[in-house]
């Protein structure tokens, strides 16, 4: 009898951890109706909408989104929550703008890409936003309470913190851009430049990434900073030249090793690539987070010369 | 049992639903380094056991480093640069800490050492710490040094880019003297200028056979032009007079006949001479006149000016097919090309609102980019054997003088060629002076 009660104990329990790491894993609050066939999160992750610029909030109300969250706030939130039971007001809330308004300009290429991503924000912005305003509700319920267990007032919480935590994310994303745009007079898919005589032409060439938007911006992101520290003498005679290296690099994008998978019978050559990555040391943390390996061909050919 | 087993299973999933988006790769492709040029640094000469240098081995660093001026794909980096000052205690790898200099981006470091007569050289690379270069020298002697310096330089050059071209040739070129111009020849750098001719009236335009050992151009006087043929192993040289009394811009084939310029109908046309110096049939005839043919290596394609229809533009002769191509079609005034051995590239002068220019056009993407940039004329341009330095003359520093620049338009550099205007320079294929 005892044996059969432990089990039915121990399965309950059983049972209660895996809804537990359940809600975890997929971010959900308990009291929060989702419907988990919604990718909501994907759409914010690839969205680079100039609209949700936070900096938007500024001028007017942002079109595609709700309003990201400042990371000060949030933690404020947070603490009020944990320690002085006032609830948080949704003034709290109001956007923050994190990114450069130069982040605004956008390549045609990514702004076609993001018109067909905001038809699927405008489906399901709705709920994004019903959500948000049901989790504070929640929180500040709960809070006021007082009588509920702290377990779903934090459930509620890192909910938003990971929504908060993806807008900035996203935000970040947003300035490397704007930097890299910056840097590379407009236009960050453009590889090469233009020679002293003003006629070189610089020539597109999109980062072989597969998968989703982010990686082939994380992708024109490595390129850059590698290329700039790839030194060979060129004298332009040998243009059928390259070299494939693996890398790889940790969550936060520190390189972590790298080997030559396919030489270009040139040591030399391969000696100048490897001393390339050897000098960059450390990349910006990947956006995509089981991204732990970089495949980089480097060709000597003549693009920007 | 069966919602025990279900349950584990599901926490299976969920405890390893991360592992399951397995790690992924992104594959990038880089084009073109983003620098051009490699950081070498060039040690100070050592003497043996700790003694000082000798004079002998300063000069020869002095030299290499004058050297590696000349070559665009090298940057000469400073001890200054480099954290903590001289990394080495000695000539060789286990007395450099090349820590520092990758940390200060050195490339590649040049030890020197001397002692007496005696010079080594070493070229390290940074990264992987291997010997790229090294040299011993005995018996030198300071009128000798800057010699052995090119022959080092040319041998640093080889091992970094499989070409030594620069070093490996010499350039003829026409001088002022007594009134007249007179040809000479010296090193790329310069070096062992020595006048050739002493024919009277003015030689020009210079144009070397393959293997060397001849020079052909035109010598103009009261006779009218002549066809001028130096030989170098004789050092002798011979003039040719043709029907017409037109002979201009002589150039050897690759294959050593000789193509020029003949009026032979009344304007001057390309003909081909044979060994008895008798012309065949024009090549690519027009009624305009066409000029200062040049070849690629192969011999089959032929650049050449010509005023076919109107002013002098550039065009291309397939020799094959006999189909001849217009080149340039920007500007009004493209005159003198020099075809490099590939025949892609065709460098050329273009008379622009500043005077002339070097162009330099791509055969094979149609693209076209200004190589010189004056002040003054900038006129006469010539491939060298690489075809990746363009020599030509310019009269941006008061009298025309030779300078070198490369097909990529870098900062163009004076070569010495003592007093007096120099003009029409031409790279010798073959091994430069001995």
């Amino acid at each position: 009898m005892q044996d059969t009660r432990q089990t039915a104990g121990f399965l309950l329990s059983l049972a209660l951890h895996a809804l537990f790491v359940a809600a975890a894993v997929f971010g959900v609050g308990n009291s929060m109706k989702v419907d988990m066939d919604k990718p909501m999160y994907t759409v914010d992750l690839v969205s680079l909408n100039p609209s949700e610029d936070p900096a938007a909030g500024d001028t007017g109300e942002a079109a595609g989104a709700p309003p990201p969250l400042a990371e000060g706030e949030t933690r404020q939130a947070d603490q009020s929550a944990a320690a002085i039971p006032s609830p948080p007001t949704a003034e709290k809330l109001k956007p923050e703008p994190l990114v450069r308004d130069d982040a605004k300009a956008i390549s045609e290429k990514k702004v076609e890409e993001q018109k067909k991503l905001d038809k699927k924000v405008e489906e399901k912005q709705p709920s994004r936003q019903d959500l948000l305003k049901e989790a504070l509700k929640d929180v500040k319920k709960d809070v006021a309470d007082k009588s509920k267990d702290k377990g779903k007032v934090q459930d509620a919480l890192k909910d938003v913190r990971s929504q908060e935590s993806k807008e900035s994310k996203k935000d970040a994303v947003s300035g490397e851009l704007a930097a890299l745009r910056k840097s590379s007079g407009g236009n960050i898919f453009t590889a090469g430049g233009t020679g002293p005589g003003g006629a070189g032409g610089g020539k597109g060439t999109g980062a072989g990434g597969t998968g989703s938007g982010l990686m082939s911006v994380y992708g024109n992101i490595v390129k850059q900073i590698i290329k700039k520290n790839w030194r060979y003498q060129a004298m332009g005679t040998e243009t059928n030249v390259a070299v494939v290296l693996e890398i790889n690099i940790d969550p936060k994008g520190t390189i972590t090793g790298a080997r030559v998978v396919q030489p270009s019978g040139n040591p030399g050559f391969d000696d100048s690539a490897m001393r390339a990555v050897h000098e960059t040391q450390a990349l910006p943390s990947p956006s995509v987070k089981s991204l732990d390996t970089l495949r980089i061909t480097f060709n000597l050919q003549e693009l920007g010369k | 049992m069966k919602i025990k087993i279900w349950i584990l299973t599901l926490l299976l999933v969920l405890a390893f639903g991360e592992n399951v988006r397995a790690a992924e790769t992104l594959s990038v492709d880089i084009f073109g380094p983003g620098q051009t040029r490699v950081n070498i640094l060039v040690l100070p000469a050592r003497g043996v056991n700790g003694q000082a240098a000798t004079s002998l081995a300063r000069s020869f660093g002095e030299y290499v480093q004058g050297d590696i001026g000349f070559l665009p794909f090298l940057r000469l980096a400073y001890l200054t640069e480099v954290l903590g000052g001289d990394p080495s205690k000695g000539l060789k790898a286990d007395d450099i800490d090349f820590k520092p200099l990758q940390l200060s981006r050195i490339d590649l470091i040049l030890t020197i050492g001397g002692s007496g007569a005696d010079i080594e050289a070493r070229v390290y690379e940074t990264f992987t710490r291997k010997l790229l270069v090294g040299k011993a020298y005995s018996q030198v002697d300071q009128g000798g040094v800057a010699h052995v310096a090119d022959r080092f330089c040319a041998q640093l050059m080889r091992v970094l880019t499989g070409k030594s071209g620069f070093f490996d040739s010499t350039l003829a070129f026409s001088k002022k003297v007594n009134g007249g111009k007179e040809l000479f020849i010296a090193s790329a750098l310069g070096r062992g200028l020595e006048q050739v001719t002493h024919d009277g009236g003015f030689d020009v335009s210079p144009s070397w056979s393959k293997d060397g050992r001849k020079l052909a151009y035109t010598n103009i006087s009261d006779l009218g032009h002549r066809l001028g043929i130096w030989d170098r192993s004789s050092r002798v040289s011979r003039l040719r007079r043709f029907p017409g009394n037109i002979a201009i811009s002589p150039t050897f084939t690759p294959d050593g006949q000789i193509a020029i310029s003949l009026s032979l109908n009344g304007h001057p046309d390309i003909y081909l001479l044979n060994s008895e110096f008798q012309a065949g049939s024009a090549l690519a005839p027009s009624w305009g006149i066409s000029v200062s043919p040049s070849f690629d290596l192969s011999g089959r394609k032929m650049v050449f000016c010509s005023g076919r229809l109107g002013g002098p533009q550039i065009f291309i002769l397939n020799r094959d097919t006999g189909v001849v191509d217009r080149v340039t079609y920007e500007g009004t005034y493209n005159t003198r090309p020099s075809l490099s051995p590939d025949g892609r590239f065709v460098v050329f002068a273009r008379l622009t609102d500043s005077g002339n220019r070097i162009f330099i056009r791509d055969l094979v993407v149609n693209q076209e980019r200004q190589i010189s940039f004056g002040p003054g004329s900038d006129e006469d341009p010539s491939f060298d054997p690489d075809g990746y330095f363009v020599s030509f003359a310019s009269s941006r520093a008061g009298g025309t003088k030779i300078y070198v620049t490369t097909r990529y338009g870098d900062p163009a550099r004076l070569i010495p060629t003592g007093p007096g205007d120099a003009m029409a320079p031409a790279w010798g294929v073959a091994a430069a002076l001995d």
